[in-house]
Order: C-alpha cells, then structure tokens, then sequence
C-alpha cells in the first residue's frame, strides 16, 4: 500500500529550503555591530520623523536651517566618511573611531533639549549629528569586513543592513507612540532617543571586539606608498569603484521615484512617509537572501542584478500605462535594489582589499557613491528643470543600462584577477 | 564576559531610571511644563482672567497659551486691554488666521499611527464650515481681507533635490467652498518680463490685499528668497524684490512688513523690515534686537505684531514702524493673532 510520509517530506522540504543558513554562520560581532546600528537608527529616525513637527509648531521656527546644513552637508559628510576610514586604518582603531561618531550622535540627541529655540545652535546640533554619522560609516563596515571570512561577506553585510533597516522602519514608529500617548512631549522623545543611543553605544564598546584580522608587520611595511591608507592602490578596489560611482550617477534619489508616482497621480501627497517603509520593508526581508546568494553565487552578478531592478523602476515610471497597480512594482524593486547593492558593493569592496586598507578603501567607496548620488540628483534637476520631467526619466533610463553593461564588463574582469591573484 | 555583559545591564538600567525618572519628574496633565509662579513675575509671567463673553471688535484672535485645559485653543482680546481677560472659545488650532467673517484654524490629528494635519474653515460663531486635508506640518495661513480665500503653507519631507530637505507647499483655497483653488508651484511665475520655472522652487507665506484676488508670497529658489505679487484668478505671479520671507500688507495695503535673514557674530536670526511699495525704500525694524522668525501681523498702519518664544510658550510683541521706538509685549501667553478691526 502507498502511504505518502508527510513529515518526511516536508522535513525534506525544509532541509532544502534552510539548506544555506547563511546567516546562521554570521560572526557574533557582526551581530552585535548590527544590535549597535539597529538601536542607534530608532535613536535617529524618530528625531528625524519629529524634527518637522517639534521646530514648526513646538518652538514656532521655520525649518530652513536644514537648508543651510544640506547645503554644506553632502560634499562634508562624503569626506568626513573618507577621513573616518583613513584614521581608522592608520590608527588601527576601527571600534574607537566608530564608538567616537556614534557617541557624538548619541549627545547630539540630548542637546536638542539645551538648544531650544536657538537658530545657530539648531545648525551646530545638526551638523555634530552628520558628522557623527559620515565619521563612523567607514569604521563600522571595516569592523564588519573584518570580523568575517571572505566567503561569508555578503551575508555579513546582509545582515548589518537588514538590521539598519529594522532600525529605520521603528525609529517613526517609536517617535509616534510616544507622542500619542505623551502629546507635545517633544522632550521625552529627545530623553528616550538619547537614551537608545547610549545603550546602542554601550552594545558596540562593551560586545564588540576589535578584530584580529592584522597582516604582519613586515608584509605592511615592505608595499606601503607614502601614501599608505589615504589612497588604496589596489586595481580591484578602483574598477569596483569606478562601477558603483558610475552607476550612482545614474540612481534617481528615491524622492525624485516618490515625486513622478505622486506626480502621474498615482499616490497622493500625504502617503509619501508610507513609501518609504514600505521601500524600506522590501528591503528588510531582502538583504540576508541577498548577501547568502551573493556569497554563493558571485557578488558582481547580484550588483548588477540590482540594478536591473533598478531599471525595471525607471520602465515603469516611463510606462505609458497609469494604474495604482504599478506602485507595489517600484516600492518592491527599489527595496530590491537597495538589497542587492548597498551591502554586496561594501561586500565586493572588502574582497578585494588588505586588512590594512579597509577603511580607507571603504570610506573612499562611500564617498565615490554619495558624491555620485549628489550628482545625479544635481543633473536629473537640472534636466527636469530645463525640459521636463520625461526629459530626464528617458536620460536616466537610457544611461542606466549602458553603464549596467559597462559595469558588468569591468566587473567580471576584476573578478577574474581576483581569481587568478 | 560576565563582565562585560554586568556592564551593559548597568548601561541598560541607567537608560531605563533616566527616561522613567525624566518622565515622573517632567510630567504635568497640560502641555508644557507648568512652573509655579514665583514672585515679583514679570508681565508675561501672569495668566490672562477670562471673559464670559465674546467682546465686540476691535478685537484679535490668538491661539491662547493659558497652562490648562484651554491651552491650544482660539483666545479672543479685546485690542483695548491686551494683557487683560480673554474670551476663550472651543475651538484649538496650532495656527490662525480670520477675516470678515470666516476663519482658518490648522489642526494636528491622528490618523493610526501617523499624525495628519487639517485646515478647518469657521465662521463667526467658531462653528466649523469645511475641512481641507493638508500634506504636511502646517506652518501659516492667511485669511484674505473679504474673507473668502486663505493662502496655507505647509512643510513637508522628502520632496526636495537635495535629498533630506524639507520643502514648502503653499496652497489657495476657497473658504465658501471648502475647495482648493491651486498650489502656487503651479502659478505661471516671471521675472523681469522673462517666465521664470525651477524645478527647487518653494513658496510661502501668503499675504492677500483687499480685494482677495491679488497677493503677495515669498518664492525660494536657488538660494535666494524672492517676494513675488501674484493675481489669483489669473494663476500668475511676478518677482518684485529679493531678500524678502513671509511678506505682510499693511491695512491700507502700502506697505510689507516682512524678514530677512542674518549671519553675524550673534549667530543666524531674522530681523523685521518694512517696504514701501510706492517706493520700494525699505526701513529695517532695529529697535527689536532679538531673532523674529515670523510671518507679522499688522496691530494697525504703523504697528507690527510678531511673536518671541518664551519660558511657558510664547508671547505678542508689538512694535512700531518708525524702527526706533522700542518693542513691548502686547498680548502674554498668545500666538498666531489675526486683527478684526
């Protein structure tokens, strides 16, 4: 008699699925750097998604003085990311330099409350917090890279983003619930974000070792440059750079996707807090898939991968055809693509560089794609601006998949001279 | 190990004893912390008596800061007795603007988790007409003089070019129908003849003149803050002056009253001016030395009114046009007044 082993299979089925437990293999300390970005993204995101709300209609203030720290800020922030990666490697102090800007965010959260109404003093507060955030990026993904064997970097980093991510999502969320139940308590909101950046400072100076991953002496000695740890010279490190700063410039800033959907009439004005959580939602439960295939697949593959989804964004903004249907198509392939790029460049980066250079390699990388962001952003207004918004879409749209196939070609190379070295 | 995770539960309990013990030693039932009145208090440090009923105008509409369960809410005063009682009525707006029988009052409400924002016309007797949703956290509003039309702006995220600014919105709407009648982005704008577009352009405060059709706003782009003199009904807007944020007509409509932005050694801050629209010559209001940032209103022809954060919330000060005579406070614990003469 056929009898049909229901558990069997179904064991079987699991096995499979959970065959590559990727994240199960994740150094402890890279959870622990995630537990330490996770507690400081809810200390940030809820200052951030009250800041409107307290300086209007908590001190009466209009809040422009944003627009004087945005003004200086991307071109500060991208080298002060650059300048945390080089002194943490010439240092060798990745964890005191990280725990340095986490703290600075951490305080600036407090000094809100000393500021008040006091305009300069409200720049000051938000700059400290920017260049506590630029200072410890570079740091933070060294410390990663180095707490992790080469083969398992996607996942590693998969991990860390997946918990900034979670961290994003509930900073709002915590802000919310607390004004609701404490109404015009802006105060508390300051103490408790305070409060959840020191715990999240404490987590990375008390859990998180310093790695050991330190070449030796005479191996760093012999191939230092003058130059060592400002400007890493490895061919892999620049022909990945080189891809993700050419590809950062033709990204639309999610504000610009947010603005087409809202423009074509597809969302309404009010929801466009909604598309970022659910932007950012995708790419939670994204990224550890993301960085286990990565890992297992091959990194540049799923770079690119991305960022066709990234296209598939721009065809669907372009598309002729209107329908509230095509706003889950972009929320989830924009989360998509921030899931299959933002940790697997980190990724394909730290593959390729010493111990010894990782933070300034690192820091480099950011800056190259922030700036590359920056001016995308500056080109894709501009465009719009002097023509009109299909103008630039269609720019973007046909540049994106030139500097995709460009992109792929130089990265399969430095993957194969990375095989052969 | 054990040590280290000894450490970290004494960090979390230090957090934890910091939030309850701010939250315990902080807390009061009404908004804003309510420090007992000690003595000798200056004049902003008493609390207004109420009225039991609504004064005959002169008089003007405030959002009252009284510390009890009237905080937020539409104060009446009567322009004779500034600091004096107050008529208190049951409607509360976190700003305010009212003319010729119809009123707007911006509100915050919660809509699940997320807070939303509203713009509620009412009439003479405080009674709600109309609701217009808003998209962001409002920040002014003017009603025009004939009172069937209010310009609101409102700031919202992630709008912008640069990627974590805040932008502007200002609509128009039509208070007799509860309608919008346009976002002033959509206004043909020109400057020196020539069509003037910007993809980063921002406008705010609105201020109307007497017959409700033409007004005046402020329009950022690239850097620079533009006053512009818009018509309504033909959607269009044109660039007069620059350096010039949240403009206000004076009654007899020959004069704005607005901001203008400075970097000194006592940091950035606002200073009031006032142009002469004949003339276009323009007076700077030195006599008030501390940072207004403000959109003020007119008490009459030759007074301002605008107001200063202070200790429990915010106070009205008054001053005149000549730029010398020196401010005063006018109405305590009061903000967003709207004049009916």
């Amino acid at each position: 008699m056929y009898t049909f082993d229901w558990s069997g299979e179904f064991r079987a089925w699991l096995a499979r699925v959970r065959r590559p437990q990727t994240w199960r293999q994740v150094a402890p300390n890279v959870w622990f750097i995630g537990l330490t970005s996770l507690l400081t993204d809810i200390s940030s995101e809820m200052v951030a998604s009250i800041l409107p709300l307290y300086l209007v209609l908590g001190l009466g203030l209009s809040p422009f003085m944003f627009g004087v720290v945005d003004g200086l800020y991307p071109g500060v922030t991208a080298l002060v990311r650059w300048g945390g990666g080089v002194l943490g490697d010439r240092t060798r102090q990745h964890k005191t330099l990280a725990a340095v800007g986490y703290g600075i965010s951490a305080i600036s959260r407090v000094v809100w409350l000393l500021v008040g109404g006091h305009v300069t003093g409200i720049i000051a507060t938000v700059t400290a917090d920017r260049i506590g955030k630029g200072m410890r990026t570079a740091p933070r993904d060294a410390l990663i890279s180095l707490s992790t064997p080469p083969a398992g970097l996607g996942s590693a980093f998969g991990v860390h983003r997946a918990m900034d991510a979670a961290g994003a999502m509930l900073g709002p969320l915590t802000a919310t619930a607390l004004l609701l139940a404490a109404p015009q308590r802006f105060d508390l909101v300051f103490v408790v974000s305070f409060s959840l950046g020191i715990v999240g400072l404490a987590v990375l100076v008390l859990f998180v070792r310093t790695s050991q991953a330190r070449p030796s002496a005479a191996q760093s000695s012999a191939t230092r440059s003058p130059a060592w740890g400002v400007v890493p010279r490895q061919r892999g490190l620049w022909l990945t750079l080189i891809s993700g700063g050419a590809l950062a410039l033709v990204t639309i800033s999610d504000a610009f996707v947010y603005l087409v959907l809202q423009r074509r009439g597809l969302v309404a004005p009010s929801t466009i807090p909604l598309l970022y959580v659910c932007t950012n939602a995708t790419y939670l439960v994204l990224a550890v898939p993301m960085g286990g295939l990565a890992d297992r697949w091959a990194r540049w593959k799923i770079f690119i991968l991305g960022h066709l989804s990234l296209a598939v964004v721009y065809a669907v903004l372009l598309s002729p055809v209107d329908g509230r249907g095509l706003v889950p198509v972009v929320l989830v392939c924009l989360g998509a693509y921030y899931a299959a790029t933002d940790g697997v460049l980190s990724a394909m980066a730290s593959a390729v560089l010493p111990g010894t250079d990782r933070g300034s390699g690192l820091g480099l990388l950011a800056t190259a794609t922030s700036l590359g962001r920056l001016g995308a952003s500056l080109i894709f207004g501009w465009v719009w601006a002097s023509w009109s918004e299909i103008a630039a879409l269609t720019m973007f749209a046909i540049a994106l998949p030139l500097v995709i196939v460009a992109s792929a070609i130089v990265l399969s190379r430095a993957q194969r001279e990375i095989m052969t070295a | 190990m054990s040590g280290r995770v000894r450490a970290f539960v004494a960090v979390l309990g230090v957090a934890m004893t910091l939030v309850a013990s701010y939250a315990w030693f902080t807390w009061s039932p009404s908004p804003g912390p309510a420090a007992p009145a000690t003595s000798a208090p200056d004049p902003s440090e008493t609390v207004p008596a109420r009225l039991a009923a609504m004064p005959s105008p002169p008089f003007a509409m405030v959002r009252s800061l009284i510390a009890d369960d009237t905080h937020g809410r539409i104060g009446v005063i009567p322009l004779a007795a500034p600091a004096g009682p107050r008529f208190i009525t049951k409607l509360a707006c976190e700003r305010l603007s009212y003319a010729s029988g119809h009123g707007v009052c911006l509100t915050l409400g919660a809509d699940g988790m997320r807070t939303s924002y509203t713009a509620e016309i009412f009439d003479s007797s405080f009674e709600v007409r109309g609701r217009v949703p808003l998209t962001g956290v409002p920040s002014r509003v003017r009603v025009s003089p004939d009172g069937r039309r209010a310009g609101i702006t409102v700031f919202e995220e992630g709008h912008s070019y640069a990627e974590q600014g805040y932008s502007t919105r200002t609509t128009l709407i039509d208070t007799l129908g509860a309608g919008t009648i346009g976002d002033l982005e959509s206004f043909a704008v020109t400057r020196d003849g020539r069509p003037f577009r910007e993809v980063d352009f921002n406008f705010w405060g609105v201020t109307f003149a007497k017959g409700g059709n033409r007004f005046y706003a402020t329009l950022a782009s690239g850097g620079v803050k533009y006053l512009v003199e818009g018509d309504v009904d033909a959607r269009a807007a044109r660039v007069v002056a620059r350096d010039v944020e949240c403009p206000s007509l004076s009654p007899d409509n020959r004069r704005v009253a607005y901001k203008q932005a400075y970097t000194d050694a006592r940091g950035m801050g606002w200073t009031l001016h006032v142009l002469e629209l004949a003339t276009m010559s323009d007076t700077t209001l030195g006599a008030e030395t501390r940072s207004v940032d403000d959109q003020v209103e007119w008490l009459d022809d030759g007074h301002v009114m605008y107001h200063l954060p202070s200790s429990r919330g915010a106070d009205i000060w008054v001053m005149s046009t000549d730029g010398t005579t020196p401010p005063r406070l006018h109405f305590p614990l009061a903000y967003s007044p709207a004049v009916v003469r």
